[in-house]
């Protein structure tokens, strides 16, 4: 199984530049938090992708992973994005992640454990990339604004 | 006349005579109502057709000063202890903790948010604004409706509290004013990520124009004796994209992976039942 991790001060930091998606996602599209995600880890794992859920009010991306350890040979894993307008403008469509295609996906980890978490971006065997709601990186990075500046205020 | 001629004629006349036929009313048949030139009182009404979407959404959206625009860290002039809610569940919300225990979530009930006098926080996503004659219907991305009257009729003295209230407006110089009152008292002021309720007796005022060709602005007064010390008054700008093709969104016509039937966070892992099996390698 391929798993890499790492942390995501460079994404933040994009995100903190992005300032029109930081009230994007404190809008009430974010019907609630993203409390069951770790959003300081950012993990890659690579696979095969298994179906897409084009479903609201959040899209589900499923991955067969290889997993030596598991029966068929793959764990399943599932990533969780925005609602289908939100990522039809983003530029998903149905056809963005066919059934069978390859790619490595860049996830924010579920804090239990479980195989799966939020999308954060996928990249393609061709080098594409598809990005995922920004709304977890956004709500952190609203969060160390907004303790900044009350550490600013002290 | 050659045969050619002599058989489009004939398709002609077939196709009058279908006409005529069916131009022939039938028994008992009377002439339906028309608007009656209704409609064209709707062509001197500014252009709000298209989808409205918040101007932050947009990467390169014209950076716009406007005193009072709405933002999540000015809160509401709420009552001390909803004060202290709302800065909870703002700070929960920032900081990726979990919102399950201030309590109603309605979207995990299958029931639709309540409009809570300003436009945007319970009635919100994408917006779209229909115009028929004697009145002006507002729809958004999760299919909620408000009926605006604009023929004239005054608000009704004590009707039943809705979930998205009861309307009448009017048109002053391309600003389209509207009055609400009905307004469910659980409506939240945190919309769909706490209970906050707004209480019984609020009001709203709203102006809604163009600001420039492309961006709307609706300006909200909301009274809520209940819930406030004084009335709220906030700006909301929207982008409008005339070539999007909205898609269905309902909650709970799919599956929330995230909410539980009691309304906890939480993240459903179970799989599809129609998942393909995994590749044969």
């Amino acid at each position: 199984m391929t798993v890499r991790e790492r942390r995501p001060a460079a994404s933040i930091s994009k995100c903190l530049a992005a300032g029109a998606a930081l009230l994007w996602a404190l809008s009430a599209w974010a019907h609630h938090s993203y409390a069951m995600f770790d959003t300081d880890r950012t993990i890659t794992v690579t696979g095969t992708v298994a179906k897409v859920e084009w479903a609201n009010p959040h899209m589900s991306v499923w991955l067969y992973v290889p997993d030596p350890k598991q029966q068929s040979g793959y764990a399943l894993y599932a990533f969780e994005t925005g609602g289908t307008n939100m990522m039809v403008r983003m530029g998903w469509n149905k056809s963005t992640f066919p059934t069978g295609q390859k790619v490595a996906i860049d996830y924010h980890p579920l804090k239990d454990g479980r195989p799966g978490g939020a999308f954060v971006k996928a990249t393609r065997a061709d080098g594409s990339h598809v990005t995922g709601d920004p709304g977890a990186d956004s709500l952190k990075a609203l969060g160390q604004q907004h303790d900044a500046a009350a550490g600013e205020s002290k | 006349m050659n045969g050619h001629s002599r058989l489009a004629l004939a398709g002609k006349a077939s196709a009058l005579l279908a006409a005529a036929i069916a131009m022939i009313p039938a028994p008992g048949w009377t002439a339906h109502p028309t608007a009656a030139g209704r409609y064209r009182a709707l062509e001197s009404l500014p252009d709000f057709s298209g989808w409205w979407v918040a101007l932050d959404f947009y990467p390169n959206a014209p950076k716009i000063e406007v005193a009072d625009r709405f933002n999540w860290f000015v809160p509401p002039p709420l009552k001390p202890e909803g004060l202290m809610t709302y800065q909870q569940v703002v700070d929960a919300m920032i900081h990726n903790r979990d919102l399950s225990q201030w309590g109603f979530k309605p979207s995990a009930f299958c029931r639709p948010y309540r409009f809570n006098g300003l436009t945007f926080i319970n009635l919100e996503g994408e917006m779209e604004f229909l115009f028929t004659p004697g009145r002006v219907t507002f729809t958004d991305e999760f299919g909620h409706l408000r009926r605006i009257y604009t023929d004239g009729r005054s608000l009704p003295a004590d009707p039943e509290e809705s979930y998205t209230g009861t309307s009448v407006g009017h048109w002053e110089n391309g600003t389209l004013i509207v009055d609400t009152i009905g307004i469910s008292h659980e409506a939240s002021w945190a919309g769909d990520w706490a209970s906050l309720p707004v209480g019984p007796g609020a009001r709203s005022h709203e102006r809604i124009s163009l600001r420039e060709p492309d961006i709307l602005q609706i300006e909200t007064v909301v009274t809520a004796p209940a819930s406030l010390t004084r009335p709220f008054r906030s700006v909301i700008l929207l982008h409008r994209d005339r070539d999007h093709v909205l898609r269905e969104f309902r909650y709970c016509t799919d599956y929330d992976r995230d909410v539980d039937e009691t309304g906890r966070q939480r993240f459903d892992l179970t799989p599809p039942a129609d998942l393909p099996p995994p590749p044969s390698s």
